[in-house]
């Protein structure tokens, strides 16, 4: 999975069923050739939530994949959404087994001009570790973030356990889906992280950050770490992460000398 | 004696021995475990100890007192059970002789790059008959023996320590509740345990073991932590 792109963006990714779940009802893809990487957590129906992220990624990859031919905009991620939520809603209106079917999507579009491109739907995250600052470049739509935007909690870790996961979008469950669309630059040395909730809800930033700060030079290895800390404090979730990296070097605990 | 380790944010911020018969958590300054928060109720709940078994009772608090992710009015209280109020954790443990390892996790925003000065130079000698595999308990250190640093000691508190010569050769030791693991990170040498070369795989380190990476040799031993 490691190989040069032309950008110089080396990709890395890893989805694990956790250790509570019986299923692994994300999924995920990344391309270091076309600079693409995506993520989609699946839920709801008997065996829905796994169909539903694997119909997502697959038919919102297809459509940036016809888009290529010119450099992507954020009308194709839009496009690319709205056909990720048709392939889902129409096979959940078809099979009764995969009624109420969603999933979450957090996509990242690596362009040749130095910018990058993303685009989410439900609680899955991107996040930028640039320096020592880890930033979510994401915006999760759950009912906890929206209550604590609107100043009901002081932060979405105390809200009601009971409203934990609940989300006010998601890809796949409405006829239409609203995706938020960024642009923001990329520098040489940035690492880039989508994940899951299940890698959230386990891991403060402060150790998602010292995770890609340290391995980021290798993206492998930082996805398997990111995974096992996950799993080593419960993996009550699935956990899933896709990394992105131009850093040759991981920051060093000790030099040798 | 049972205890509770007070975290929040999955920083730990306090723990307690239940000496009391009876200890109240609240944001009054009356309350033995006072936790100055508007989330928490002035009387939010407390725990009763009579020996061993502890029970707790929420005081009519105005959000809640979740134990293991469910809302208990009365609860008594396992070991390891996590009580949460607010966005603040109360980690009870039953018995003294487990050691927490969620202190261990708290602990792993210490600086790693221990000068020499703050550690004994030599580790202090194992119980007789002990595993020679660190467990989780554990505390795994590396002391340089070659080299320009050597005779410091380096503390693996961390979830994970890089160590080498970046672009050179570069390796990480991560800490898993089973154990300490080395890999090789970057570079065309692989690190060496015991004189024999690794390859891409995790390897487990045991107590004593020698490490070499970028042509420095380092052992690594583990200690109880306190």
């Amino acid at each position: 999975m490691e190989h040069e792109s032309p950008a110089g963006w080396r990709m890395a990714m890893l989805s694990h069923v956790g250790r509570v779940r019986a299923r692994n009802e994300d999924f995920v893809f990344c391309d270091e050739a076309l600079g693409i990487a995506v993520l989609a957590d699946g839920m709801g129906g008997h065996a829905g939530g796994n169909v539903a992220a694997r119909l997502a990624v697959d038919a919102w990859v297809g459509r940036i994949r016809k888009c290529l031919v010119e450099p992507l905009g954020e009308r194709d991620l839009r496009v690319a959404v709205a056909d990720a939520n048709r392939v889902v809603f129409a096979a959940a209106c078809a099979d009764p087994a995969l009624r109420r079917m969603g999933t979450t999507l957090v996509a990242a579009c690596f362009r040749r001009d130095d910018t990058l491109l993303t685009c989410n739907v439900g609680d899955s995250r991107l996040y930028r570790l640039r320096g020592d600052v880890l930033s979510c470049l994401t915006r999760d739509h759950s009912v906890l973030r929206a209550q604590c935007d609107a100043g009901m909690i002081e932060s979405e870790s105390n809200g009601p356990l009971a409203l934990r996961g609940l989300l006010t979008r998601a890809v796949g469950v409405a006829a239409c889906v609203v995706a938020d669309v960024t642009i923001s630059s990329l520098q040489p040395g940035d690492v880039y992280l989508l994940c899951s909730d299940g890698l959230t809800e386990m891991l403060p930033d402060a150790d998602i950050a010292h995770v890609l700060g340290a391995l980021g030079g290798n993206p492998r290895l930082a996805a398997e770490h990111l995974v096992d800390l996950a799993n080593d404090r419960g993996g009550v979730d699935n956990v899933s992460v896709v990394i992105v990296s131009s850093n040759r070097f991981g920051r060093l605990g000790a030099e040798l000398g | 004696m049972p205890r509770l380790i007070l975290s929040m944010d999955g920083l730990v911020l306090k723990e307690m021995v239940l000496e009391k018969e009876r200890t109240t958590i609240g944001r009054k300054p009356h309350n033995d475990i006072q936790i100055d928060n508007l989330a928490i109720s002035g009387d939010h709940a407390a725990i009763v100890t009579i020996l061993n078994d502890a029970f707790l009772e929420d005081m009519n608090s105005t959000n809640g007192t979740y134990v293991n992710g469910q809302p208990v009015k009365k609860h008594v209280l396992q070991d390891n059970d996590v009580i949460e109020l607010g966005k603040y954790r109360l980690k009870f443990i039953a018995d003294s002789s487990a050691v927490a390892s969620e202190q261990d996790e708290a602990m792993s925003f210490a600086q790693t790059s221990g000068t020499g000065d703050d550690f004994p130079a030599t580790p202090e000698p194992q119980a007789a008959g002990s595993s020679s595999v660190p467990s989780a308990a554990a505390l795994g250190m590396i002391q340089i023996l070659s080299g320009t640093h050597a005779g410091r000691t380096l503390e693996l508190s961390k979830s994970l320590t890089t160590l080498g010569k970046p672009g050179f050769q570069v390796a990480v030791i991560t800490r898993r509740p089973h154990g300490y693991f080395i890999t090789h990170v970057e570079g065309t040498i692989f690190p060496v345990v015991n004189g024999r070369s690794l390859d891409a795989q995790a390897h487990r380190l045991n107590d004593h073991d020698i490490i070499e990476i970028a042509g420095v040799k380092m052992e690594f031993f583990s200690q109880m932590v306190a």
